[in-house]
């Protein structure tokens, strides 16, 4: 145990809670960055305050402030540490299948103490090269290297700080650690450690338990052993979200069964859409809000510099500016020319449609999303009502159509048992 | 006063020697640099905010943290390149080429006159290099793969030692500044040092010990 007179004054003790405070702030905001996935590089940070906490330049995000803040109360910061804090990295894919990759522990041993340093600077320049020293060590397990990966593939990296006991059975039974350099000071030893996975295996979802799932067989490197990754059974208490019932899409064909008639179905199939047209307003299930989770929420590391609020990497894919063929906004818009003898060309109806695909007007995705976002609640509400207009009409449709569904129905059902006959 | 020497034996190809030494290097230079000093009378100053960039290896798979200087990436880039040239113009026939490269701290302590201040070395970081070959990609893959979990245990090495605090120069007062640091960078300020190398594979000269020698030669005169 530390000793109890381990300052000479209260002063000293509040500026030692305060330092240590900040560095459980600042390693959070290390380790969180470090999984966002961006590589640092020169000149890629605003001009350097020099005001600076521990002389590093260490970015300040104020959502991973306030999740460190969560799981550290202001007025019990050292009883904190000494029961450690940690920040649980996981990853998600984007079928919802998640694994805890490391868990970081800041933890003030109490055991480990010196009461030779007193000088407050000494202290503060320490902790500074134990942050360095953190720095360091997120580069050097596999979760950062998976996180470099995150942004061009179907995965996203979460973060989730609290205090007390680590759940460390989330990491799985093969785990391997590293810590950085022990500081210590006359309350106890400082230091940095993770507990990292070894071992890659997810399961894609709840009914495939036993087995394994091959994610990334040649990802050199996530690790250098071509890892096979395992079945992970460990499942995090919250609830998952429950995945939208997709309707059914009449314009894309149905997988077909062996021995059919592909001629007969298809026919069918447009007979069918002829008669009864896919409706505007189809109905869109949309997934309820999701349930809240109990305990402390993951939170994705890419959303720190992302206004939108979207925990899907493939959201943030946006349309591309310009697509060859397609008049950009700036190209003036064809005209044909006009030759003599040529209007019956077959070629000449081509060339129509050619210009009027060309000259239809330039689309505006992103820009329409920006605008929509800005539009007052009444544009908003004219917009609900024409939609449920669109929708009635739809109903409508659908309803005056019943009689005929079912007689369309009864006879593809006669033309197949007379086919099976 | 001896200095507390560290020392890393790695094998590795050719080509990674650059990658590999410049790793461990930086590491060190990243936790043995503060940010610039300014000084508000002799005794009492501001430290100023040290940035770090990543570095992602083109020869090994790896990532380390560098302080953001550019004067200092060119520094050790150019010492590092020297002893990797020469190490691997070695003729590799009869055995592998090895060689040494040193980081090493030092304090300088004022001389009468009109001798120079006298360097004192403090820590000092060697890096012995073993070039191998690999026979085939198999053989290659697997070397790989084990230079890159050395270098891991060596950074995490590296921050145990350094935050042992075993000895470090005191902060030094505005005069002295110079005797301590190397205040020639204008956006980082790392401890005084040195960079050299040794291509027979025993521990290379020191700073101290070239002194030291110096000043034997001189009194022997």
């Amino acid at each position: 145990m530390a000793p109890e007179a381990a300052f000479s004054s209260i002063n000293d003790k509040n500026e030692f809670t305060k330092f240590t405070k900040f560095l459980a702030y600042k390693g959070v905001q290390v380790i969180v960055e470090s999984r966002k996935g961006v590589k640092i590089e020169p000149n890629s940070k605003p001009i350097s305050s020099d005001s600076g906490w521990f002389n590093l330049q260490i970015p300040d995000s104020p959502e991973v402030n306030q999740a460190t803040k969560n799981a550290l109360p202001s007025d019990r910061v050292l009883e904190t540490i000494q029961s450690r804090l940690h920040v649980e990295i996981s990853v998600q894919t984007e079928d919802g299948d998640e694994m805890v990759l490391e868990l970081w522990t800041l933890h003030l041993d109490e055991t480990e103490f010196d009461t030779s340093l007193k000088a407050m600077n000494t202290i503060y320049i320490r902790m500074g090269i134990l942050l360095k020293s953190l720095i360091t060590i997120t580069r050097m397990t596999p979760a950062y290297h998976l996180s470099r990966k995150q942004r061009s593939e179907s995965f996203t990296i979460f973060y989730r700080v609290y205090n007390g006991k680590p759940k460390v059975k989330a990491l799985g039974t093969s785990v391997k650690k590293m810590q950085t350099g022990i500081l210590k000071t006359p309350l106890g030893g400082i230091y940095f450690n993770v507990v990292y996975r070894t071992n890659f295996s997810i399961t894609p979802n709840k009914c495939q338990n036993t087995r394994t799932l091959l994610l990334k067989s040649d990802h050199f490197e996530l690790s250098p052993k071509h890892v096979i990754l395992e079945s992970n059974k460990k499942k995090e208490s919250k609830s998952k979200e429950k995945k939208p019932v997709k309707p059914i899409d009449l314009t894309k064909p149905l997988r077909h069964a062996a021995f059919v008639d592909e001629v007969l179905l298809e026919r069918t199939v447009k007979g069918f859409l002829t008669r009864i047209p896919v409706p505007k307003g189809r109905p869109q299930f949309r997934p309820k809000s999701p349930p809240k989770e109990q305990g402390v929420e993951s939170k994705s590391t890419q959303d720190l510099d992302i206004d939108i609020i979207s925990k899907s990497p493939t959201s943030f894919e946006m349309p591309p500016k310009k697509f060859s063929g397609i008049r950009s906004e700036n190209e003036p818009p064809l005209k044909l020319l006009c030759f003599p003898f040529a209007d019956n060309h077959p070629i000449r109806e081509l060339a129509e449609f050619y210009k009027d695909f060309f000259n239809a007007p330039h689309l505006k995705l992103a820009d329409d999303l920006i605008r929509s976002k800005s539009k007052s609640a009444e544009s908003v509400k004219e917009e609900t009502e024409e939609a449920n207009e669109d929708l009635a009409k739809d109903l409508e449709l659908y309803e005056s159509s019943v009689i005929e569904f079912d007689e369309l129905l009864a006879d593809m059902c006669r033309s197949a048992e007379w086919s099976a006959n | 006063m001896n200095a507390r020497t560290i020392t890393f034996e790695l094998s590795m190809e050719g080509r990674q020697v650059d990658e590999v030494v410049a790793s461990i290097f930086h590491t060190v230079l990243f936790h043995r640099s503060s940010g610039k000093f300014t000084y508000n009378s002799e005794e009492s100053y501001s430290i100023r905010t040290v940035s770090y960039v990543d570095v992602d290896c083109d020869f090994i798979d790896f990532t380390y943290v560098c302080c953001e200087s550019d004067l200092l990436g060119r520094n050790v880039k150019r010492e590092i390149s020297e002893f990797s040239d020469l190490l691997r113009a070695v003729d590799a026939t009869s055995s592998p080429p090895r060689g040494s490269i040193s980081l090493e701290f030092f304090q300088k302590r004022r001389n009468r006159w009109p001798f120079q201040p006298e360097c004192v070395p403090w820590e000092v970081w060697t890096v012995f290099c073993e070039l191998t070959e690999s026979r085939s990609e198999h053989e290659m893959h697997s070397k790989h793969e084990s230079v890159v979990e050395m270098l891991q245990d060596k950074i995490v090495f590296i921050t145990e030692i350094i935050n042992r605090h075993e000895y470090v120069p005191k902060m030094p007062s505005r005069s002295d500044a110079d005797l301590i640091f190397d205040t020639s960078y204008s956006d980082i300020q790392p401890y005084l040092f040195k960079i050299h190398y040794n291509l027979s594979g025993t521990p290379p000269v020191s700073v101290g010990n070239t002194v030291r020698k110096l000043i034997r030669d001189t009194l022997s005169l």
